[in-house]
C-alpha cells in the first residue's frame, strides 16, 4: 500500500469521525480521545463502527473489541489501516 | 418472608451468600460483593446517612446518579433502607438537565460518586451553596460524606397522598422539557417483580449480564431486583456494540441477556460471529420496541439453545405488562405478548372496548399500576383512568389474545429503545439565540427504529452548525440529540398556530432531497 493511499485512509477515518461527532474535520488530531475530547457517547459509536464498515468493506469480528481499539482518533486510524490492508 | 414493602424484603430476605454482584472492565472482574455484604453495608451507610440529616422518621428524597457500579446501587439500597425515597438518575444525564431536574424535584438529598461531583459540584453550587439541599460524596468502594449545611426542616410544598405511599420515582422522558416522575409503591415493584418472575423463571445458577442504565425500572425491577430474588448473580458492563455483547456473554459464560431491538439488529446484522458463540444464553429478552419479524426469526436459528422472549412494558407498570417465549409461537414475531399474571389489558377507542382484531388504545389494569406522576395530578387524572392505566400506545389483540403495539397516540418517538417526545427537544433548541423556531420530527433507521431530525429557523442567514450541534451535546442526553439539523424558511403550522407534524416529514424529505440531488 502507498503512502499515498494510507493518507487518504487517515483523511477518510477523520472524515467519517467528524460526520458522527458533528465536527469539521480540521478541529480533530490525532491524539483526540473519541469519549472525553469527541464526546462520542455509545449511540454515536454503533454508528461510527458501521460507517466505517460500510465505507471500507470490512466486517468487524468479536476480536475486534479490544479495549486498546477506538478509543482515539490514531487508534482507529491504525485498526482500519491494519483491516483495510489485510 | 415479610412482602411488604421493598425495605422489609431487602432486610428479611436470606440471600445467597454465593450470589452478588461482579464489576467488570472490559470482560474481566474486577471487583465483588456479595448481596448479603452489599445489604450489610447499605443498613450501615443508611443509619449514618440517617442520623446525619437529622431527618427523624420524615420522608426525605433523594436523587442518586446510578452508573454502573456496586457503590451507586449500594446507594440506592441504602436510601430505601433509611426510609427514603430513591430517584435514580441516568448516568447519561447532562448537567443542565441535573439542575432543571434539581430545581424540579427539590431534593433533600443528592447522592453523586466522587467522580461525577467534579464535574457537576460547580453548577450544584451555582444553586445557592446547594440550596435547601445536602449531598453526600461517595468515594472509594464505601466511603461517603456530606456536603452543605445540615437542613432542620423536612417540610416540603409538594405532598401528596400519592407521594405518602411511594418507595420510588423514576423519571420518564415527558414532553415539557422536564421528565414525568413515576411514583411507584412497595405493592407495584413488589407484585411486578413476582409476576417478572413468574415469567422468566430465573435461577441461581443464572448469569445476569446487566448494561443498560440503572435509571430505567426495567432495570432496576426486571434485571437487579430479579437476579437478587433468584439468587442469581449480575455481571456489570458497559456494551457499546453488539459484538461486545457477544465477547462478554462467551467469556463471562451469561445466561441471561434483556435488551433492546436496536442491538439484536446490529447482532443479528453482523455475519462473523456464529454459534456456539451465545451458547451459554439461557434467555435473551427484548424490550423497549418492536424488533423486526425477520431478525428476531433469524435470531432464533443462530442462537438456537436460546429462549428467546419478547415483551413489553412502561415504566408506568413498573415496568412490564406482557410477554411471550417467542421459539414456542415463532409465527407470533411481531407481537408483544400476553398480559402477564394478575394483569388485565384493553383495547378501546372512543366508544369503549374493540374486538380482536381491531386497532385502539391499550389500558393496563393490575397491582403494577403506578400512583402517580410527581407534582401533576392532571396528568395522572388523565392516565389514571376507571379503565386502568391510559398507556398512550396504540395497538391490537388477535383471537388468542397476543397484544400488538402499532404506534402512538401522542407525539413519542422511539430511538434505541428510548421513548422521547419532540416537544421537549424542541423546547432545548428554541432556547438557543441562534434559533427562531424549532419543529422535531423522527424517520425510520435502519438501526436505531428511528432517527431524530430538528427543522429550525434561523434568526440569521450566518448560522454555524457546529455551534448548534455542541450545544446539543452540552443540553441533551445522547439519544435526544439531532442525527441532522436542517434550517428551513419556515416551520409548518396548523389552523391553531401548532407545528403541523405531519408535514414536517416532506417538507425534510423536500429539502433533503433538494440538498443533495442538486
Amino acid at each position: 500500500m502507498t503512502n499515498t493511499s494510507i493518507d487518504s485512509i487517515y483523511n477518510q477515518v477523520v472524515h467519517v469521525i467528524g460526520k458522527i461527532v458533528k465536527k469539521s474535520p480540521e478541529n480533530i488530531v490525532d491524539d483526540h480521545q473519541l469519549i472525553e475530547d469527541l464526546g462520542l457517547d455509545s449511540l454515536l459509536f454503533l454508528d461510527l463502527l458501521a460507517e466505517l464498515e460500510a465505507k471500507f468493506g470490512f466486517e468487524l469480528s468479536i476480536d475486534d473489541f479490544d479495549p486498546e481499539y477506538f478509543h482515539s482518533v490514531h487508534s482507529t486510524v491504525a485498526f482500519v489501516k491494519d483491516r483495510v490492508q489485510a | 418472608m415479610n412482602m411488604t414493602t421493598l425495605k422489609s424484603w431487602l432486610q428479611s430476605h436470606g440471600w445467597n451468600e454465593d450470589a452478588g454482584i461482579y464489576e467488570t472492565g472490559s470482560g474481566d472482574v474486577i471487583n465483588y460483593v456479595s448481596y448479603r455484604d452489599m445489604i450489610a453495608t447499605a443498613e450501615q451507610w443508611a443509619v449514618g446517612w440517617r442520623n446525619e440529616l437529622g431527618a427523624g422518621d420524615s420522608p426525605f428524597i433523594a436523587l442518586v446518579w446510578m452508573d454502573q457500579s456496586i457503590r451507586s446501587i449500594t446507594s440506592l439500597f441504602a436510601v430505601i433502607l433509611s426510609g427514603g425515597i430513591p430517584i435514580p438518575l441516568h448516568e447519561y444525564t447532562v448537567p443542565d438537565e441535573v439542575i432543571r431536574i434539581v430545581d424540579w424535584i427539590e431534593p433533600d438529598l443528592i447522592i453523586l460518586p466522587d467522580s461525577k461531583l467534579q464535574h457537576i459540584d460547580g453548577e450544584l453550587q451555582l444553586e445557592g451553596k446547594y440550596k435547601g439541599y445536602r449531598v453526600i460524596e461517595i468515594s472509594g468502594k464505601d466511603q461517603w460524606c456530606f456536603h452543605g449545611e445540615k437542613t432542620t426542616s423536612f417540610e416540603r410544598e409538594y405532598s401528596s397522598s400519592q407521594l405518602d405511599q411511594a418507595a420510588i420515582i423514576f423519571l420518564s422522558s415527558g414532553s415539557t422539557g422536564l421528565p414525568k416522575g413515576i411514583m411507584l409503591s412497595d405493592a407495584n415493584i413488589m407484585a411486578n417483580l413476582m409476576q417478572i418472575q413468574r415469567d422468566v423463571q430465573l435461577e441461581a445458577k443464572d448469569r445476569v449480564l446487566l448494561f443498560k442504565s440503572l435509571g430505567y425500572s426495567s432495570t432496576f425491577t426486571g434485571e437487579l431486583l430479579l437476579a437478587m430474588l433468584a439468587g442469581a448473580s449480575i455481571y456489570l458492563c458497559s456494551v457499546r456494540h453488539p459484538l461486545e455483547l457477544i465477547r462478554f456473554v462467551d467469556k463471562l459464560q451469561i445466561s441471561y441477556v434483556c435488551t433492546v431491538p436496536a442491538l439484536i439488529t446490529a447482532l443479528d446484522k453482523n455475519r462473523s460471529w456464529s454459534f456456539p458463540s451465545m451458547g451459554s444464553l439461557r434467555k435473551l429478552l427484548i424490550i423497549g420496541g418492536k424488533a423486526a419479524h425477520n431478525t428476531v426469526q433469524s435470531l432464533l436459528e443462530r442462537i438456537p439453545s436460546t429462549q428467546v422472549m419478547i415483551g413489553y412494558g412502561l415504566t408506568e407498570a413498573a415496568p412490564r405488562v406482557c410477554s411471550f417465549i417467542l421459539n414456542d409461537v415463532p409465527d407470533k414475531a411481531g407481537a408483544a405478548g400476553l398480559p402477564l399474571d394478575g394483569i388485565v389489558m384493553q383495547i378501546r377507542d372512543e366508544f369503549g372496548e374493540v374486538q380482536p382484531g381491531t386497532t385502539g388504545e391499550i389500558y393496563v389494569q393490575g397491582p403494577n399500576v403506578m400512583l402517580g406522576y410527581y407534582k401533576d395530578e392532571v396528568r395522572s387524572k388523565a392516565v389514571l383512568t376507571e379503565y386502568g392505566l391510559r398507556t398512550n400506545d396504540i395497538g391490537h389483540m388477535d383471537d388468542d389474545g397476543y397484544l400488538y403495539v402499532t404506534g402512538r397516540a401522542d407525539n413519542a418517538m422511539n430511538v434505541g429503545g428510548h421513548t422521547l417526545y419532540p416537544e421537549s427537544i424542541e423546547l432545548v433548541l428554541s432556547i438557543h439565540p441562534m434559533i427562531a423556531e424549532a419543529a422535531v420530527l423522527s424517520i425510520e433507521d435502519a438501526h436505531w427504529g428511528e432517527r431524530i431530525i430538528a427543522l429550525i429557523v434561523c434568526h440569521q442567514k450566518d448560522n454555524s452548525e457546529q455551534e448548534l450541534y455542541s450545544y446539543c451535546q452540552q443540553k441533551l442526553q445522547p439519544a435526544q440529540r439531532p442525527k441532522e439539523i436542517v434550517v428551513v424558511s419556515t416551520i409548518p403550522k396548523t389552523s391553531s398556530g401548532k407545528i403541523n407534524r405531519t408535514a414536517l416529514k416532506p417538507l425534510y424529505l423536500e429539502v433533503h432531497h433538494d440538498k443533495y440531488v442538486h
